[in-house]
This record gives C-alpha cells, structure tokens and sequence, in this order.
C-alpha cells in the first residue's frame, strides 16, 4: 500500500472512518425505516430492509475494489525447496514459531496466552448478547440495532480513554484495567438486565461495553506492537491474528453447553467473565512491562532468527510474479 | 483504473522498501522511522476522472489500494454488523416459533415463557452460538492453511475475486429469510461467514506490499500500531 509511516497511518485512519461511517450509517438507516414504518416488533420484515442494504452495498464495493482498484500481486513468497507442502506449511510455521516463543520470550508466552483468553471472549461477546436480548430480553429489532449502533459509537472514545491511559501508565497496565472494566460490564449485563423492558438500561451498558471494547481493542494492538522483536514482526504478527481467534469456539460452545443443561443464560453471560480473569492473570505473569520491552530489545535471538530466515529463503523470483 | 504511484509497485526500482526490523528499531530506540514517498503530484498518478475526491484532493491520496481495501473492509463489517443486528436475532424467533415456543411475554406478564422445544437437535436459543462455533472452528483450523496457500500464490486477485463473488452469491438469499427457510439460511450464513472470513484473509495479504519479511499475515494495523506505539513511548520517554 505504501512503505511512508505517516502517510500509513492517514491511509489507516481514513479506511476506519470510512468503514465506521457505513456500518453506522446501515445500522442507523435500518433503524431509522423500521421505526418510520412502524417495523418494529416485525423481525423479519426488518431483516429484509437490512439484508437487502447490505447485500446493495456488498456487491458494489467489492466489485469496485476487487473488478477496478486492486491490481494484480506477486505471491509474497516461495516455499524453500525441499521443505513442507503447502497443507503443512502453516501448520510447521505455527508450530516452530510457538515452540520459539515459549523458549525465549517468557513475557510474550503469557502476552499470547492472554490475547488468546481475551480476545475468545471479545469475539463471543455480540452473538451471546443478541441471544440474550433475543430471547430473554425479548427486545425488537430497533432496539436490538440501537444497542449494536451505540456500542460501535462508544468504541471511538474507548480507542481515545485506551491512547490516554497508556500514555500516563504503559500498555500492560492499561491493558489489565481494560479487561477489569470488561469484567465489570459483563457483571453489571448479567445482573442488571433480567426482563423486557429495559432498553434504556440495555442502552446504558451498550455504551459502557463499546468504551471497553474499544479500549481494549486499541491496546491489545499498542502492546504487541511495544513487545515483538528486531526481524519477527511477520512471524509474530500472523502468531497474534491466530492467537486472536484461535480460541474463539469455546466461549460460544461453553454458552450452548449451559443453555443445553438449562443454566440460566444469565451465568452464561457471566461466563465470559472467567476468560476475561484469567487473560488478567496471564498479563500479571509477563512481569514489569519495562522488564519485558527490555528483553525483547536486547535479545538477539531476533537476529539469529532473521539470519536463519534468510538461509532458507528463496531468492526473489522464483515465484511467478503477476506484478506488472 | 490505473495503479497509484503511491502504492507499492513491485516493478518500481525506486520504491524504497522499509523492512518491519527498520520499523522496530525506530520504536526501539525511540527514533521517528524514515519517509520513503514523496507526495506525488497527482497529474503523474494518471487517475481516472471517476476517481473520488474530497475537498479536491483525490482520496486517500489517490492510492487505489487503500481505497480497494476500505471499501472491501466497509462491504464486510457492514454485512455482519447488519447480520448480527437483525438477520441473526430474526433467525433465532423463527427457530422459537418452529420450536413451538413464545417469542413474547403473554398478556398480563411481562417475561417470555422458558423455551424447553428442540429444533435440529437444540434448543432454538443455542442457534446463534451454534453458528458461531462452528464458524470459529472452521476458521480457525484452515487459517494456517488459508495464510500459506494465499501467502505463495501469484492469484491473489483472482482468489480474492472468487469468493468475493461467492460471498454475494450467499448473501443474496439471506434477504428473503422468512419461517419456511430460516435453517436453510442459517447453514447458508455459517458457509457465509467462512467464506468471508478467507476473503478477509485474502484482504490483508494485499497490504503489507512487496515486503516479503512482513508478508506472512501481517496487515495494515501492524505497522499503523507499531508507529503508534513509537509515538506513545516517546510521549512516556
């Protein structure tokens, strides 16, 4: 896209507001025609009115960028020669790159560890929530659309608390406090909304849950980006995609398997509340943050690493190149 | 539409690459990492007319990537926050109707009755988090896979133009979800959600550029946080 960092972080800036404004714009317009007409308990007229939005600016925007704007691209690499298929490539690169971890960076260990828990339950967080509105909440769709819209608008003032407290603590701190603030949100769900009725409250604790999503959200990307060491970046930036929903399965299979036992969806929704302690307990094993940024900087196994990387890389070319 | 200069062309000697260890380092030492792109003057970036602009200056400085990528990132997140929103909890009262459960509080009362009836197997309550289990593990297993074939191939585009083309084939559907074929759409939308999800990967494979060093799943926000961070920590410094 471009190699200048500022103008990345203008490019990147502007790409999120673009997406926001339309994702708001859709949840805001559906909301809108639902309660102008009279929609509201008609689920299923509502959800044609935002299917066919979606599915109107689905087609024309990835025909725009994927028919007119990206242009063809090299593959980014060649598998060096005599090693893995390409079944089993991930999979090695996955295997070697946590084995290296887990013996030279103990702070990281635990820093993926606790993505893994943390994001698992950030990731579970909106379906279980449009189940318990759905079913025990019994809220319409504008209001179910309304709670989704504010929670996205209070993510903005959650990514600028999350700029603002990591600047007067470090990422680490803020990155416990901001899954304690998520512990406190989901308590607060599961003990404040308990019948229909309360889509105030429900709108209330839309906003406190969009400003710790946010926050959290930001910071889980600062911190990654303070710890990983010289040369691994790749590496260790595909290990924090993967560690980030690698585990996002369990808290909804751990949902179904309560409600299956006809456990409340109350302590179903409380649940999230174990993922979210023991991301914190995982973040208070990596040790002083200080201690942490310093190991990784003055390791030179980054080094080493990159120079093994480069034996084994093939040289540029022998891929087939659809660049222009 | 022609390709930005400001982009990273693979055939362009002059492009100056800033490898993800060059941009460590200046967060390390607490340095401000070098520009490697002028402004390019928009004349030479041979822009179509069509191109949209604001405030008289092309978006995203006429770069053809990064507007393809908002706009394939806008397309996503829309369909599943419009999804979650209202498809998925429409899905769910139908799967309690066909349940022969209560979807509303009775008269007089103000909570839904509990729902004991199965559909398929589970209760109607356990849809949503059914589909997205599935869904997870999905992803998850082929993810490795997904990043090493779409990482060596010289088809990204082509990849990515086939399943952006397959996800709008499965979302269509979706629109005419109604009581008779809600389990229909609800297997649909887990097949939709995979298949948005590889094209999600396909997406950030295109960002990181030439670098083959920071190709490997590494996306836009990896290098915008990383210089983010660099300013966070000089601020603390």
């Amino acid at each position: 896209m471009t190699n200048d960092q500022k103008i990345l972080n203008e490019l990147t800036r502007g790409i999120s507001i673009l997406s926001f404004s339309f994702i708001v714009s859709c949840l805001a317009i559906t909301v809108g025609v639902s309660s102008g007409f009279d929609l509201m308990d008609d689920y299923e007229t509502v959800a044609h009115i935002s299917q066919s939005i979606a599915f109107c600016l689905f087609v024309t925007s990835v025909t725009l960028s994927w028919g007119f704007l990206y242009g063809p691209r090299p593959a980014a690499h060649a598998f060096p020669d005599g090693h893995h298929s390409v079944w089993t490539a991930g999979f090695v690169q996955l295997y070697t790159t946590i084995g290296k971890i887990h013996r030279q960076y103990p702070a990281l260990r635990w820093y993926y560890i606790a993505i893994t828990l943390s994001n698992a339950a950030v990731g579970a967080l909106l379906i279980i929530s449009m189940t318990f509105m759905t079913d025990q909440l019994d809220f319409s769709s504008q209001a179910i659309g309304t709670c989704v819209t504010i929670m996205l608008l209070f993510s903005i003032p959650g990514s600028i608390l999350s700029s603002w407290i990591t600047k007067r603590f470090n990422p680490l701190n803020s990155s416990i406090l901001s899954l304690v603030a998520m512990c406190i949100v989901a308590t607060l769900v599961s003990v404040v909304l308990k019948e229909p009725g309360q889509e105030v409250d429900a709108y209330l604790l839309s906003a406190s849950w969009g400003v710790a999503m946010g926050w959290n959200f930001t910071v889980d990307r600062m911190m990654i980006a303070s710890l990983i060491p010289p040369r691994q970046e790749a590496e260790l930036m595909g290990l924090f995609l993967f560690a980030g929903q690698a585990l996002n399965w369990l808290p909804p299979l751990i949902y179904t398997s309560l409600n299956e036992a006809n456990v409340s969806p109350r302590v179903g929704m409380a649940m999230l509340n174990v993922f979210f302690l023991l991301g914190i307990v995982c973040y208070l094993c990596m040790g002083r943050y200080s201690d942490a940024r310093a190991a990784v900087a003055s390791d030179p196994a980054g080094d080493n690493e990159a120079r093994e990387d480069k034996t084994q890389m093939p040289k540029e070319g022998t891929a087939k190149s659809t660049g222009k | 539409m022609t390709k930005s200069t400001t982009g990273d062309n693979p055939s362009n000697p002059a492009t100056t690459e800033l490898g993800c260890h060059e941009m460590s380092q200046a967060v390390a030492n607490g340095e401000s990492p070098p520009p490697h792109h002028e402004a390019v003057p928009e004349e030479a970036m041979g822009l179509p007319r069509c191109y949209p602009r604001c405030c008289g200056r092309p978006l995203f400085r006429g770069n053809t990537d990064a507007l393809g990528y908002a706009l394939d990132l806008m397309a996503r997140s829309t369909v599943f926050a419009c999804a979650g929103a209202f498809l998925l909890p429409a899905l769910l009262k139908m799967a309690k109707l066909e349940a022969g459960c209560e979807i509303d509080p009775p008269d007089g009362t103000n909570k839904v009755p509990d729902c004991h009836g199965k559909v398929y197997g589970i209760r109607p309550s356990s849809l949503l988090t059914t589909i997205l289990t599935i869904v997870a593990v999905l992803s998850t297993a082929m993810l490795p896979l997904v990043g090493a074939i779409v990482d060596t191939t010289t088809h990204r585009r082509a990849i990515g133009r086939v399943f952006a083309f397959v996800s709008s084939i499965l979302l269509f559907p979706t629109i005419f979800v109604n009581q008779d074929n809600w389990f229909i759409i609800s297997v649909d939308f887990i097949v939709l959600g995979f298949v948005g999800w590889v094209l999600c990967v396909v997406n950030y494979a295109y960002l990181p550029g030439k670098s083959r060093r920071c190709s490997w799943f590494v996306f836009v926000l990896s290098r915008a946080a990383l210089y983010k961070a660099h300013n966070i920590l000089q601020q603390q410094n």
